[in-house]
């Protein structure tokens, strides 16, 4: 009796951790599915043509424009711009309205300064600076799939809207991945150093766990922390040092010692550091201590037995911290502000003029797009949806660097496994 | 052959009389002692190792087999805090002595483990691994290579997938492939550290023969408490209780006719 009671009490418990844990995951995938989701819904949703909408008011007047909100019994309508981007909008109140209808002849028009209105019929000739006219309401799926690509397009390359010229999504993103790279370049042969120095040489001692303690309290420091250290360390101690030596002509000018993606590179590998020791050092502590025993036994030098038999088998691990370094570093933007991150670039720090890579000059940033538009906008219901596009390819940038990391990961284990280093 | 008449708790080492008069000496240590920390694990060894023949080094565990292996091809300054006194000479020369660099120290007195331990290799990258650090290139090693897999009897298996990974071999083959790695560097002594401890009956039976074959090409020092092996596999056996070198006289003698109390009781299991 009683053991029987045991017995189900115990199915019970197990009944519990399981389910809990099941929902745990389901969680988990909710909310990262969730927010890829909204992403791709309120980031792409603004460029997907919006039918023009004549509304007939009771006082007799009629609005003609895009509906972008409905609350509250109230319609904001953005209806024609008249001195600049974004004076258009119209409250109408539902009562107000008598009717409302898509006039297949509506007209929307883009004007040379950033201004939309809208027309019936006719483009109008009237106004010589149109620079783009579309019958929306007319347009079939397959139209209005080709406007759709074609307004992101712009969006991405700079430009659709005046004033913003630079400051599209594709400059940002190669800024992103400029910024990534090098302090890639800087950050993996630093770190994998001073990992496997503190696996082979300083492992045990009282000096190892100080340096591995250092360590990992850098990983918790919050990172405008670090923009403060680029700041005065890189940006005004180094980068000004420089420009004393080497451009003192130009000074007060600063050549480097203004923020730069040298330096952002820089504060970003010193932010990463911390992620890349620990994991290629936790990657170098899984290989059996009889290895490198076996190794030393056959007459190898410590330095041979790294290189030939600890460095290969750790390769997934470095890969590993790579990634988790470049995810970290993708995501931080507040050091990257006082460090050189700037909404729109003059002149891009890779272009076509020799040595093609220009590490003092400043750069655009997908993380501080986001901000950007989504803060600084003029127009909120045209930059907060930008925001959300913006988040929108960080995010898949994230992803498909993972992605990649996994595919390379198990690319690298099957070639292990295959023809073993 | 008079006995020595010695107490029991005598801390010197025993040795039969004109045990070592007719065959040549590979290594010899000289009062070796050794510490970690402040904890001493080797009392003054005077022991010497029969070229070309098998010595059994016996002794309960914890009895410092393993540090007193790891002595002679030094692989004991791998571990923190250690320290050596003493001397440990292979033909003449002190191989404590800082003007012998230690990775050629290792390459003279190879070293097989308790547990297999292949690297990650092809089972062809496994044995020239030794060879390679030499800079040998490919087309000097190939007949080093098989001869050292023939030594181990592992030719005639591998022959013909020499490229595939060393860790898809079976515990027992793996061993011997450790001992094929350790043989190609043509080493003058060979220490093996309970080189059957991780196999099955069957393979442990077969390492045996295979040592007794190799015990004519190298000397050989092997660790082990299982003393049928040592009765069955060594020419000579030395006994080993609490880092003192108890006794040390031909195989046979040792086990049926000790000189030492202390050796006695733990050949016939008395021990402890």
């Amino acid at each position: 009796m009683m053991r029987g009671a045991a017995l189900r009490r115990g199915r019970i418990v197990e009944h519990l951790a399981a389910g809990s844990s099941a929902a745990g995951l389901a969680l988990c995938l909710l909310l990262a599915g969730g927010i890829v989701l909204l992403l791709v819904r309120a980031g792409l949703a603004p460029f997907w043509p919006q039918p023009v909408i004549e509304y007939t008011l009771r006082d007799g007047r009629s609005v003609l424009g895009e509906l972008m909100l409905h609350r509250d019994g109230a319609l904001i309508v953005r209806g024609d711009e008249q001195a600049r981007p974004g004076d258009g909008y119209v409250r109408l109140r539902e009562a107000e309205i008598l009717a409302e209808r898509q006039p297949p002849d509506a007209v929307a028009r883009v004007h040379a300064d950033g201004r939309r209105s809208y027309r019936l019929g006719e483009a109008g000739p009237d106004e010589p600076d149109l620079v783009g006219v579309d019958r929306r309401n007319a347009l079939t799926f397959a139209g209005k799939l080709a406007f759709f690509g074609e307004r992101l397009r712009a969006y991405a390359i700079g430009g659709d809207r005046s004033g913003d010229a630079g400051q599209g999504l594709l400059p940002a993103l190669a800024g992103t991945l400029t910024l990534v790279l090098l302090m890639s370049l800087i950050v993996m042969p630093i770190g994998v150093a001073a990992a496997v120095h503190l696996h082979v040489y300083a492992g045990r001692g009282r000096i190892g766990a100080l340096v591995r303690g250092a360590v990992g309290s850098l990983a918790d420091v919050p990172s405008i922390v670090y923009g403060v250290l680029g700041l005065g360390l890189f940006v005004h101690g180094i980068g000004g040092g420089i420009d004393r030596w080497l451009h003192a002509d130009r000074l007060p000018v600063p050549t480097f010692g203004t923020g730069g993606l040298l330096w952002a590179a820089l504060t970003l590998a010193v932010l990463t550091l911390p992620v890349v020791v620990a994991t290629v050092e936790q990657g170098l502590a899984r290989i059996p201590d009889t290895q490198r025993l076996g190794s030393l036994a056959l007459g190898a030098t410590r330095g041979e037995t790294l290189r030939r038999l600890l460095l290969p088998q750790a390769r997934p691990a470095v890969l590993s911290a790579w990634i988790l370094a470049v995810a970290r570093a993708v995501g931080a933007v507040a050091p990257l502000m006082l460090v050189g991150v700037v909404k729109y670039a003059p002149a891009s720090p890779i272009d076509a003029a020799f040595p093609y890579l220009h590490p003092s000059r400043q750069f655009t940033h997908l993380g501080f797009a986001v901000y950007d538009q989504a803060l600084i906008s003029p127009d909120a219901l045209v930059g907060v949806p930008r925001a959300y596009s913006a988040a929108l390819l960080l995010v898949a940038l994230v992803l498909v660097l993972n992605a990649a990391a996994g595919l390379v990961g198990r690319r690298l284990r099957d070639r292990d496994r295959a023809f073993p280093l | 052959m008079p006995a020595m008449s010695t107490p029991d708790s005598d801390t010197t080492t025993t040795i039969a009389a004109q045990l070592f008069d007719d065959v040549a000496i590979a290594l010899r240590t000289r009062a070796l002692s050794l510490w970690f920390e402040q904890r001493q694990i080797l009392h003054a060894i005077d022991l010497s190792v029969p070229a070309e023949r098998i010595l059994a080094v016996i002794g309960p565990s914890g009895s410092g087999k393993t540090s007193l292996l790891r002595c002679l091809n030094r692989l004991n300054e791998e571990v923190h805090g250690c320290r050596i006194d003493g001397e440990v000479l292979l033909d003449g020369t002190d191989l404590l002595s800082a003007s012998a660099p230690v990775h050629e120290v290792r390459r003279r007195v190879g070293m097989v483990f308790p547990k297999p331990n292949p690297f990650p290799l092809s089972i062809y990258e496994n044995v020239a691994y030794g060879l390679r650090l030499l800079g040998l290139r490919r087309a000097a090693l190939d007949a080093p290579v098989e001869d050292a897999l023939r030594a181990v009897a592992l030719w005639d298996e591998v022959a013909d997938r020499l490229d595939a990974p060393a860790l898809a071999l079976t515990p027992g083959q793996q061993q011997r492939l450790a001992i094929a790695r350790a043989l190609a560097l043509q080493p003058q002594v060979l220490l093996m550290d309970e080189p059957a401890a991780a196999l099955d009956p069957q393979s442990s039976l077969h390492l045996e023969d295979l040592l007794r074959r190799l015990g004519r090409r190298c000397a050989i020092v092997l660790a082990t408490h299982n003393l049928q092996q040592a009765a069955r596999v060594s020419d000579y056996a030395a006994f080993i209780s609490d880092g003192r070198l108890i006794e040390i006289n031909d195989t046979d003698t040792l086990f049926t006719n000790p000189l030492r109390r202390e050796t006695e009781d733990y050949v016939t299991g008395r021990y402890g």
